[in-house]
């Protein structure tokens, strides 16, 4: 039987062998024939074809969709209106999203898709690629690739108002707005969304300077704190195993930005809050599963950290000893990590 | 268990003869850039000799862009930021720079002029922009020894402006963590010198960087993600240089590591079981040695070249 199988397997190979011999033959013909013409500047109808036959096999030649471009820019685009350019833009984005659907992970096919995009951008949808967004998002809502091109979309939306717009800076603020509460709904969907998190975070600097009427929560510093910890603290109990939510809240507390332009007293209070939020959450957790959970514990540390750095009270570096103890005893991997914080206070 | 290094050298030096297979022809646009992980691979092994050194300049040399200046990752390909730093790389472990001859000043003209205002790098004439082309840059400036003040000051704010909330970096400013993008950051401001800009986000980066390791010992690139042995390198390299290697556990990231070796062909790859590539091969083995095992050849962090080859390089600031 063994025998039998390892017979099989090898003519299964060398049947994989003539196909594959057949198929690099024709794959180095088209190749070849290709990388000549870019030597030698021919931007014609034929090369354009032998740029879409090669990309179909191999959407990771980056050389030959360089080729493409520059037959778009010497050939195609030669001599053509405005209208006539965009039409066929058109057209090359339907081919960029059939390859987008079969290679999603693929810089290259992306890459392609912003450099049309941004070809002409006044007369760019703009607001059809945030819809094609959509479609990727339902299918995982982490797509990296994803949410980079998002924010590369909105730069060109904002982009074009700067140029067009009377008063840019107030709709720039509004489209912010909008991507901040995009974020929430996000977030509202699924907890553990790391991207919607980290995307947050970038908005929130940018809404501090600058926000639209409408956004209260962005009066001040103290008050977009206090409306994140609401969001935090929800997030936390719904879901108390996921990294981000603890992640966001580190930022919140340490990460510098709240930090200035509130008042001490008024912080001190918060963090206090959080502390005895974060006990109450490690208590119930504990119960209910049987075993600490790390993250409550880490980040407890942490703000009790900041809280001993504003209050120097002998007590909370105590508390902060035990709670290292303990980290070293539960996650050893990190002990070294956990010793050196511990000595750093 | 134990590293299979004499399959290992077999392996990498077998990798070229593989061209009856469709998929040897479609990874083209890799080539050099898999010609130095394999000859790296050896360096650290102690075995160069398996691959002829003559042949290797030749088609480095042939895969230059008379056009443009740069390296292409195969002859007629254009060249490109990553393929270029991968043909530097390869003469600089040889120790054969001076192949590059009158080729050079258009060398190192098609890298600064891949500069662009706001101190990043596109990858080619096309515009993409990525911290790894900066890191890309600007090693291939500093092995050719012509980096600048005003180069060095506008990668290092750009770099430094792809930190996030979360204490990783991002592919440019606003994009999400990603441990390669960790390296890649932490790579440029080590190489320029300029660690310092850091020191009070140190112990969020080398957090966040020790948040990698998970429970069966291999790192991982975001949160929530599968562990990857690529990963021993790009979160690696960021702990030590920010000098905090200690932060995970070395003895289950080598089992990890070991792990994932194919004890019949040789090679090691990303997970457990799964088929083996010279990338992996490699960023396994680079790891490794990082972290003083198997008695390889010390790896110096900021650049993926031995310690002994990245010492006869002209350190940044240059003395006048
Ligand atoms: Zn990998």
């Amino acid at each position: 039987m063994v025998c039998l199988d390892g017979l099989l397997s090898i003519f299964q190979f060398c049947a994989k062998r003539e196909k594959d011999a057949l198929k690099i033959k024709n794959f180095n013909n088209l190749k070849n024939a290709a990388l000549n013409r870019q030597f030698n500047e021919t931007y014609d109808q034929t090369t354009l074809d032998l740029t879409t036959k090669i990309l179909d096999i191999s959407p990771e030649f980056f050389t030959i969709w360089n080729l493409r471009r520059d037959v778009f820019v010497n050939f195609v685009f030669k001599g053509r209106s405005d209208q006539e350019i965009h039409k066929v833009i058109t057209e090359e984005l339907r081919f960029v999203l059939a390859t987008m659907k079969r290679f999603p992970k693929c810089y290259w096919v992306w890459n392609h898709r912003i450099w049309l995009l941004k070809y002409n951008p006044a007369l760019t949808d703009w607001d059809f690629e945030l819809g094609l967004i959509e479609m990727f998002f339902a299918a995982d809502p982490r797509n990296f690739h994803a949410w980079q091109y998002r924010r590369i979309v909105l730069e060109g939306k904002m982009d074009l108002i700067r140029n067009e717009e009377e008063q840019p800076a107030k709709a720039i603020a509004k489209l912010n707005y909008r991507e901040f509460q995009y974020t929430t709904k996000m977030i509202n969907k699924n907890i553990s969304n790391y991207s919607a998190w980290h995307n947050r975070s970038k908005l929130i600097e940018k809404l501090s300077e600058s926000h639209p009427e409408e956004a209260q929560e962005f009066s001040s510093k103290y008050e977009i704190l206090v409306s994140e910890i609401k969001l935090v603290q929800t997030a936390a109990f719904t879901d108390p195993a996921d990294s981000s939510v603890w992640t966001y809240m580190r930022w919140l507390y340490t990460g510098g930005f709240f930090t200035t332009d509130i008042e001490a007293e008024s912080f001190i209070r918060l963090l206090e809050e959080q502390v005895a939020g974060v006990k109450e959450l490690a208590e119930i957790e504990k119960d209910e599963n049987g075993e600490e959970n790390l993250w409550c514990l880490k980040t407890l540390s942490l703000l009790l950290k900041e809280l001993f750095l504003r209050t120097k009270e002998d007590y909370l570096r105590e508390e902060i000893n035990d709670l290292t103890k303990r980290l070293i005893e539960l996650d050893p991997m990190r002990a070294e990590r956990y010793k050196d914080f511990q000595r750093n206070i | 268990m134990q590293l299979f290094r004499e399959k290992h050298v077999d392996y990498v030096k077998n990798l070229n003869t593989k061209t009856d297979q469709l998929e040897y022809w479609l990874t083209e646009h890799l080539r050099l850039n898999g010609v130095y992980w394999g000859l790296m691979a050896l360096f650290l092994m102690d075995s160069q000799d398996a691959f002829v050194k003559e042949e290797v300049i030749e088609f480095v040399l042939s895969c230059r862009d008379p056009k443009r200046g740069g390296f292409g990752p195969y002859p007629k390909h254009e060249a490109h930021i990553l393929s270029t730093l991968s043909a530097i790389q390869i003469l600089k472990l040889y120790n054969s720079l001076d192949r590059l001859g009158s080729f050079k000043p258009d060398l190192v003209k098609f890298i600064k002029d891949l500069q662009l205002p706001d101190g990043s790098f596109q990858g080619d004439r096309f515009g993409e922009v990525d911290s790894r082309f900066v890191y890309t840059a600007i090693q291939c400036l500093s092995i050719l020894e012509e980096l600048d003040e005003n180069i060095a000051s506008g990668a290092t704010d750009f770099v430094l402006r792809c930190l996030n909330f979360d204490g990783g970096f991002g592919m440019v400013p606003g994009a999400e963590s990603h441990a390669a993008q960790a390296f890649v950051c932490l790579g440029t401001l080590s190489i320029l010198g300029q660690l310092d800009k850091l020191t009070s986000k140190k112990e969020l980066i080398s957090s966040w960087l020790s948040e990698r390791q998970v429970a069966n010992g291999g790192l991982n690139g975001r949160p929530e993600k599968l562990p990857d042995v690529c990963y021993s390198w790009w979160v690696l390299t960021g702990m030590d240089i920010l000098g905090c290697l200690d932060w995970v556990d070395h003895d289950k990231l080598r089992q990890y590591i070991l792990s994932c070796q194919d004890d019949v062909t040789g090679g090691i790859s990303d997970r457990p079981d799964n088929q083996v590539d010279v990338f992996h091969t490699v960023f396994g083995i680079a790891g490794l040695s990082l972290l003083g095992f198997e008695d390889l050849v010390p790896v110096d962090a900021s650049y993926c070249l031995p310690k002994a080859v990245v010492a006869t390089i002209k350190k940044f600031p240059y003395e006048i």
